[in-house]
């Protein structure tokens, strides 16, 4: 059941309709239970067995909490051995498939494992003061709208609210629809429709030449931006609708105007997951030069490896570290050129090429061809030429609403507003690719 | 409360609104792609062989025949069917005089539509013929989706088509020559006459020769390849179609088959620029030769 469905719609609405009247007459924990059973439900309509994957790392996540509140001695070890165990199965899951094809990774569960593990690890931190109870666990794990694809949430942020009684107001009702159907269309109009192109040059590496391929790479930023951004969205206009407010997962990042910019705006709740729970852990930046070096590069890598078990995972990581340490190389008059700014696009579109194609290999012919050649003639890429023209004149459209927005530049009054979101629908009706995956389900 | 059920009201009716207009503006260019809004003499119906092959506007000058040229690619026989029973029931053509009917040899032998043929035709919906041809095809609930949301009739395709309505550009033209390979490759599917569509078929032509509609069978030049690897079903659908022709002196049989060269195709299937100018200007003079007659 993806959120794009029709049967998303209907689960949406009834559980909607039945959690506003448990809240309205303050039934918070019936409430509460009936989200934890939407939720396992949804996640178990993907595959009958995922729910049981939620069930032990609640239970984890559950036990965990309850001892380190309870014991002021080796709380260290009880806290690395939770973690461990919170790990298993996404360590199982991610790289057994490397041995055995047959074994897949389940939807979503790098995220929700990321988001139990903060839990755990606040509790040992003492940052939640109490700990919580089962079923506040369990809806902190599995809260549908975050589950297959974040945004991470941290406990301390997502639980009180989960725990306080709804405050149904229109305005949030009204700005979650805006912001889902803003993402339904990052997710259905730009995203996939952008991927039909990608993926076609991509699976035919040697008849591409340099320029399609180029054109490619540019592309696959676009969509995969679009792509994940839309989820995030749709994710956050969910919550929203419930009067939860989830972390934006992005901010512009494309008009970062550096690569450490680029970072707070992309997929911030991994980046500061990253940030909090493994650069703070290691000594952050109050260490020596080299140490920091080290500490910066180490989490590009986890991040990469945390995509996947393959080298090209590893590159991107690794290409995205040394970007960040060479920024800080340079003077900060010159990252705020526009010459800088199109190095580090470039720099940032090439390393998603390592990330789009799975085998290292060929993401270096792909690199190579763009720089250095053959550069056949430009074909339409597998398409036919008007919906090749088409697609771009999509992509280039959603430039200019993202510019639009970032500068905060869009007709204002109630009508235009709703004209607007009316014309998104209509777009959406005729562009749409209905049962597309999401890019990042595969992470 | 009042408030906010005028708000959804208010924001439902200018999506509405808005669908509405989309729809309006992207139906016009269709109907002026598809020759629906002239007084057309001439109809042609055809899958991409002849919205390749043909040329109506050309055709339209050397015969003086006001052409209309409702081709889709892919079509089957049923959606022939259904696109040439939608067009003589369009408010504005009850003129067609001529109907060019494209019967490839492959027309009798297909058993049902291609899977995804029929979405070209929902921007026509509200037509009743249409409709019930498409609710054959869909699901209650989709039939609902395109009724009450009107920009979900279109596909990148049919705004394609909608736009180039616009612009009055009507016919294809592709340079490409097929390659030798290509053009010599043996099909590789097997064919079975269908005789539901035969006896439609002559149900069809006769019911428009009956009515003064003179009904033109028309083979476009076919690969020779085709021919031998289908040998005893093409020669049993020629057969059909002459005998078709001669049940009625309205309904003529117009053959080009033997007219295919690799240099006229730019695939196995489809005539290029050379074969486009060739097949009308063959056309044209037959068509003449009949209004003569």
């Amino acid at each position: 059941m993806l959120f794009t469905s029709f049967e998303f719609l209907v689960f949406y609405l009834v559980l909607y309709a039945l959690v506003y009247l448990m809240n309205r007459y303050d039934k918070v924990f019936i409430r509460n239970f009936l989200l934890l059973v939407g939720s396992y439900f949804f996640y178990g309509n993907l595959h009958e067995w995922y729910p049981l994957l939620l069930l032990y790392v609640t239970v984890v996540g559950y036990v965990a909490g309850k001892v380190l509140e309870r014991f002021s001695s080796h709380r260290k070890a009880v806290a690395g051995v939770s973690i461990g165990v919170s790990l298993c199965p996404l360590f199982f899951f991610k790289y057994a498939p490397l041995l055995n094809e047959s074994i897949w990774l389940p939807v979503g569960l790098s995220f929700f494992t990321l988001q139990s593990l903060t839990y755990i690890w606040d509790c040992y931190r003492r940052k939640i003061e109490k700990s919580f109870g089962l079923l506040d666990v369990a809806l902190f794990v599995a809260f549908f709208p975050t589950l297959l694809s974040g945004p991470i949430e941290r406990a301390r942020n997502l639980i009180p609210q989960l725990q306080r009684g709804f405050t149904y107001k229109w305005c949030n009702i009204v700005s979650g629809v805006q912001i889902f159907i803003w993402g339904a269309f990052k997710k259905l109009v730009i995203a996939d429709n952008l991927g039909q192109i990608v993926d076609v040059t991509y699976t035919d590496l040697e008849t591409a030449g340099g320029l399609n391929l180029a054109l490619a790479a540019l592309l696959y930023a676009i969509q995969i931006y679009a792509d994940f951004s839309g989820y995030a969205s749709m994710a956050v206009g969910i919550g929203r609708s419930f009067g939860i407010q989830l972390t934006d997962n992005f901010n512009f990042p494309y008009f970062a105007g550096t690569i450490k910019e680029f970072w707070k705006r992309w997929h911030i709740s991994l980046t500061s997951w990253f940030t909090e729970y493994v650069y703070i852990s290691m000594g952050g930046n109050r260490c020596s030069k080299w140490r920091w070096m080290i500490n910066i590069y180490t989490v590009f890598l986890l991040s990469g490896i945390w995509h996947g078990a393959t080298w090209a995972f590893v590159i991107w990581g690794a290409m995205h570290g040394m970007m960040y340490l060479l920024e800080r190389a340079v003077s900060d008059k010159l990252t705020h050129t526009i010459l800088y700014r199109v190095v580090m696009l470039m720099g940032v579109v090439t390393a998603w090429i390592f990330f789009r194609i799975p085998h290292s290999g060929d993401a270096w012919y792909v690199v190579k061809c763009i720089f250095a050649g053959p550069w056949l003639p430009f074909t339409a890429m597998g398409q036919l030429p008007f919906s090749f023209v088409g697609t771009i004149c999509l992509a280039i459209l959603f430039l200019i609403l993202e510019l639009m927005l970032y500068h905060k530049c869009y007709p204002k009054g109630i009508v235009w507003h709703w004209f607007g979101f009316a014309l998104l629908i209509c777009l959406i009706a005729i562009f749409a690719i209905p049962d597309n995956k999401f890019v990042y389900f595969n992470f | 409360m009042k408030r906010y059920i005028g708000c959804i009201l208010g924001f439902l009716l200018i999506l509405f609104c808005t669908d509405y207009l989309i729809d309006r503006v992207l139906y016009y260019g269709l109907e002026r792609y598809y020759g629906m809004r002239k007084d057309a003499e001439l109809l042609i119906v055809s899958n991409s062989y002849l919205e390749s092959g043909l040329d109506s506007d050309a055709l339209e000058e050397a015969t003086n025949l006001s052409t209309a040229k409702y081709t889709v690619s892919g079509t089957s026989f049923p959606t022939r069917c259904a696109m040439l029973a939608h067009f003589m029931s369009h408010q504005s053509n009850a003129g067609v005089k001529y109907v060019l009917f494209c019967s490839d040899i492959f027309m009798l032998t297909q058993k049902e539509i291609s899977m995804n043929e029929h979405v070209h035709f929902y921007p026509f919906l509200d037509a009743p013929v249409m409709r019930e041809y498409l609710s054959q095809f869909d699901t209650p609930l989709n039939m609902v989706k395109h009724t009450l949301l009107r920009s979900t009739r279109y596909t990148i395709l049919s705004l394609y088509y909608s736009l180039r309505g616009y612009l009055n550009d009507t016919n294809s033209y592709i340079d490409d020559v097929a390659s030798i390979e290509l053009w010599n490759a043996k099909p590789n599917y097997s064919t079975t006459l269908n005789e539901n569509n035969m006896k439609h078929l002559k149900e069809m032509a006769l019911q428009y020769a009956q009515a003064g509609v003179k009904f033109i069978l028309v083979t476009p030049p076919t690969n020779p390849q085709y021919l031998r690897h289908y040998s005893t079903t093409c020669d049993s659908i020629y057969k059909f179609y002459r005998e078709l022709a001669g049940l009625h002196p309205n309904i003529v049989y117009l053959d080009y088959t033997e007219l295919a060269r690799r240099e006229l195709f730019f695939d196995r299937a489809h005539l290029n620029n050379s074969g486009r100018t060739m097949l009308t200007t063959r056309l044209a003079e037959d068509l003449n030769y009949l209004l003569i007659k």
